[in-house]
């Protein structure tokens, strides 16, 4: 078990599902690696460590130069133990090892360069940078030094081969190439620069290297012997941590070039997900960038939606806005958005109409039976997202099975938008969106989501909301 | 690089402009397509004649050139053959190599190859030497007054005599037979990965062997351990495969230096040999000229625009007849205080084949090759383009014009690219529209070339143009009824 500190912290430990990102176009925006970490949410402490990291990492040049650094390094490193560790050759090892321990002690010096970034990076540094860890790496390059300087001596010897191969000591004072070169330079000619080869040392070669130079490489193991106990690869999980960090970056940068804001959203101690100007940035992916952004209106009195309106309205859009964003706060990122105030639910459930591809049942059923184990699985503080769920089937037993749903989700309090197409809905004591369209302008879809005026609730107060200044918001900033 | 064509670099660079088009035009390859063995050389002459020298010097360079290949009997024959036995010696060396390559490919065995490169790289530079020598003699017997000529053998002679020769005709020897069975030390190099970097054969005297013990009668005795070092150590189970990897690497560079030093040799060398065409062809152009009765001079170059002959021949004429009997040579003097020269005359008097003629002399004197005539006088125009009459081009995309717009087009081309102290020479142009209209459009144009110090030379059934240039402004001339051309009076 490692005790290394890492980048990323301890998320939860349920995983979101891959289902999910593929319903969202989130796997067409983000690397599979990327995908692996923001599928395990997080709680508010590693929701804060993140976002202070990611802060510094957008705000000071410096931070962002220490990530690549370490980036490369630790490439370099990984390299370096997998030729290690695929080699089998005595000498070869040899020489291999010491590769391997110069970069590790590239990485920790790159690692040790975080300190006084954020609590993240002191953390890294402080690790890399203590008394242990200083001890390690002060012996461990003098041993590097004077083993490579035993090694130089014998990196040289003649190969007979015939009846009797041999190996021997090179005492020649040229060879036919070297001597080739200097005669023909003076006659005015040039010689080509000889090509490095990379040939592995045959086994039986080792040996008898070993056997020319033993007392040399007999040194070299004494010196190297007291580092063979070190857990090498514990240091790769930095690798996909890094990574992660540095391909956020590239990508928030990414979707900010086609003029979308990004923001960190605060943490709520409430359900609450209420955000000002929500883009949905999975329409890049569309190649469409004129992508017009929604509000949310989740809270403590109100955190399950369910959104109706015109097809082509804007519906299907919104609530992928709502889920991608949630995905990424829950990673630590930040979201698309001018404003945000979200509350760490505990995961995410999508429920997306399939393909008709069902062997034994029918939409309907298959529907059903995810819809089960959705709310079967999830505990009452995640957000669930259903997009047109049992439209499947007749009006009247559609709406039945959305009304059972939604009165679940209710009842344990749980959070959630539910796109329909029942407009029954409205006749419901439920929250509801809809899609605004422009009646003067031939039923123009404008794209926007907003309260329906039928829910019978304050305009002044969803202002305030918008804004951050209805009380609980007011409270929470202080 | 050795250079047989352009005096230095800035030759080149000062070189002017001339259309292939006007190639055609002149009927150049026409003329001279007796002379060219194959069409790669032809566009290769055609080539030089499209770049016009236009510093005096460079000019001279080649026409001294010529004077050397004139003045040394045999020296061009000899020259050229020993190139091109020597690139015969290469042509068969890559055909061996290849040859080698394929026969070691069905045999299966990779260090074969190198090997037999190896030898046939060292055998190639071991010829390249041989051949330097023998070209230096070649140079070294005739009695040269080129600059260019001088410089091949200056630098050759240096390469052929230098003292380092033989020693360096006896490495390529020892080479020629390396076998693997024979040589088998290499020197060995490992990097920082503890992997082979680099593998070298060396010779053996340098390499302490191990001593095997012969088993005999006291072999029960064992040896006392010795206290030093033995300098060697066995390797019992080296594998073929692992032997044979580790020696291609080290014999393919030694072979790729060979292949490098030889490549050296016979490029530098090479690129005198791909020049030697252009004299090749200018000798033969002289030689059949003067066979059927016509005079080569060089002309003299001058300072002075204008034009200056006496009796030149057409040569597409003269190669046709094969003989000047029938043809009639014009003279012409004139110089630069007019804007041009205006040339009229019955159809099937001359005309052409006047304005064909003086083109040509330009063409090739500016080439730094001689002219068929008595004497002649060329100033080195920057470039030289041409305008002639011609049908409708083909019919393709975007190709919507007709005749008149197509002569249209291509002034506008040649006024798009006009340099200072060009020659336009002009031959029925604007004669496919009201000739009113062609006259009045074309006057515009020339007086536009004479603000621009751009000669012209134009050959016209515009009668016209009279009403717009006097005899005060251009040269008016016509032809004689007997295929002189003579100034209008």
């Amino acid at each position: 078990m490692s005790n290394i500190p890492s980048f990323l912290g301890k998320p939860r430990e349920k995983e979101i599902s891959y289902r999910i990102f593929t319903d969202l176009q989130l796997d067409s925006l983000l690397s599979p690696a990327a995908r692996k970490i923001l599928a395990f949410p997080c709680g508010s402490d590693e929701i804060l460590r993140r976002q202070e990291f990611f802060k510094l990492l957008y705000s000071d040049e410096r931070i962002f130069e220490c990530v690549k650094n370490s980036i490369s390094a630790l490439n370099a490193y990984q390299t370096a133990f997998g030729v290690w560790d695929a080699s089998s050759v005595p000498s070869e090892k040899c020489y291999l090892f010491i590769k391997l321990l110069e970069e590790y002690l590239k990485v920790c010096s790159a690692l040790s360069e975080f300190d006084g970034f954020g609590s993240i990076g002191t953390e890294i540094a402080d690790y890399f940078n203590s008394d242990f860890m200083m001890s390690r790496r002060t012996k461990m390059a003098q041993s590097i030094k004077n083993a490579k300087i035993i090694l130089s001596r014998v990196s040289t010897y003649v190969f007979t081969y015939g009846e009797h191969s041999q190996v021997s000591k090179y005492n020649a004072p040229h060879t036919h190439y070297e001597y080739g070169a200097a005669l023909f330079a003076k006659l005015g000619l040039t010689t080509p620069e000889k090509r490095k080869m990379n040939g592995k040392v045959h086994i039986t070669l080792s040996n008898g290297i070993t056997e020319l130079f033993g007392n040399e490489y007999y040194r070299v193991s004494a010196l190297l012997n007291p580092y063979q106990s070190i857990n090498f690869r514990e240091l790769f999980i930095y690798v996909r941590e890094l990574n992660f960090y540095k391909e956020m970056k590239a990508f928030c940068e990414k979707v900010q070039s086609y003029g979308i804001p990004t923001c960190f959203p605060r943490v709520s101690a409430n359900k609450r997900y209420v955000c000002r100007d929500l883009y949905d940035i999975s329409l890049i992916v569309k190649e469409c960038y004129d992508i017009v952004p929604n509000d949310t209106w989740f809270d403590k009195d109100r955190i399950f939606f369910f959104l109706t309106g015109a097809n082509g309205g804007g519906k299907t859009t919104y609530l992928r806005s709502v889920a991608i964003n949630l995905i990424l706060f829950l990673g630590g990122m930040p979201v698309f958005a001018r404003d945000a105030d979200i509350y760490p639910f505990s995961s995410i459930y999508t429920h997306f109409p399939k393909d008709e591809r069902f062997a034994q049942t029918g939409r309907l059923h298959e529907e059903m039976i995810r819809t089960k184990e959705i709310l079967g699985e999830c505990d009452n503080d995640a957000f669930i997202l259903f997009n047109e769920t049992f439209s499947g089937t007749d009006d009247k037993k559609g709406f039945e099975l959305l009304l059972e749903t939604a009165n679940e989700l209710k009842e344990r309090n749980i959070g959630g938008l539910y796109v329909t197409h029942f407009h029954e809905i409205s006749d419901t004591s439920f929250p509801i969106l809809g899609v605004i369209i422009d009646k003067d302008d031939e039923n123009r879809r404008t794209f926007k989501i907003s309260l329906k005026n039928d829910e019978k609730c304050s305009y002044a107060h969803d202002i305030l909301v918008k804004y951050g200044l209805d009380k609980a918001s007011l409270e929470k900033r202080g | 690089m050795l250079d047989i064509l352009y005096k230095d670099e800035l030759s080149l660079a000062s070189a002017g402009k001339m259309s292939k088009r006007a190639i055609y035009h002149l009927c150049l390859d026409k003329s001279l397509q007796l002379f060219f063995p194959d069409l790669k050389r032809a566009n290769s002459f055609f080539d030089v004649l499209t770049k016009p020298l236009t510093r005096k010097d460079d000019i001279k360079f080649r026409q001294d050139i010529f004077g050397d290949f004139l003045e040394n009997d045999g020296l061009f024959t000899t020259l050229n053959g020993t190139f091109e036995r020597f690139k015969e010696a290469r042509d068969s060396h890559n055909r061996s190599k290849s040859t080698a390559i394929g026969g070691a490919v069905s045999s299966g065995g990779s260090l074969g190859i190198v090997c037999s490169t190896l030898q046939m790289n060292a055998l190639f530079l071991k010829r390249a030497l041989l051949f330097v020598r023998e070209l230096a003699k070649v140079l070294e017997k005739a009695e040269l007054k080129s600059e260019g000529l001088i410089r091949v053998r200056d630098d050759i002679t240096e390469l052929a005599f230098n003292e380092n020769v033989p020693e360096a005709i006896r490495f390529c020897a020892k080479f020629e037979g390396y076998t693997i069975y024979k040589n088998t030390d290499y020197k060995v190099e490992i990097n920082s990965d503890g992997a082979i970097s680099s593998c070298s054969a060396i010779d053996d005297i340098y390499v302490k062997y191990a001593v095997t013990e012969a088993k005999g009668l006291f072999s029960f005795f064992k040896k006392p351990k010795e206290e030093e070092e033995k300098g060697y150590a066995l390797i019992p189970d080296v594998t073929a495969d692992f032997y044979s990897n580790l020696v291609s690497g080290a014999l393919s560079e030694l072979s790729r230096a060979f292949e490098s030093w030889g490549d050296q040799i016979y490029k530098k060398y090479l690129s005198v040999y791909n020049q030697l065409y252009f004299y090749e062809i200018g000798l033969k152009y002289i030689s059949r000229t003067n066979h059927y009765g016509a005079k080569t001079v060089f002309p003299v170059i001058t300072d002075k625009k204008g034009f200056k002959y006496t009796d030149l021949y057409d040569m597409l004429l003269v190669f046709r007849d094969q003989s000047v009997n029938r043809i009639t040579p014009n003279s012409l003097s004139v110089d630069s205080n007019k804007d041009g020269v205006l040339i009229f005359g019955d159809n099937g008097s001359g005309k052409t084949v006047f304005l064909r003629s003086l083109a040509c002399m330009q063409v090739l004197g500016q080439a730094g090759l001689p002219v068929p005539c008595e004497d002649a006088e060329i100033y080195p125009y920057s470039s030289i383009y041409t305008q002639f009459s011609e049908g409708e081009k083909m019919f393709t995309k975007g190709n919507d014009a007709g005749r008149f717009e197509q002569e249209v087009s291509e002034i506008a081309e040649m006024i798009d690219n006009l340099t200072d102290n060009s020659l336009i020479i002009l031959n029925e142009t604007f004669q496919t529209t009201a000739y009113e209209e062609g006259a009045i459009g074309l006057c515009d144009i020339l007086k536009y070339f004479t603000s621009k110090n751009v000669a012209w030379i134009l050959v016209t059934h515009l009668t016209q143009m009279r009403d717009y240039y006097s005899n005060n402004d251009a040269y008016f001339m016509r032809t004689d009824g007997a295929y002189k051309v003579v100034p209008e009076i």
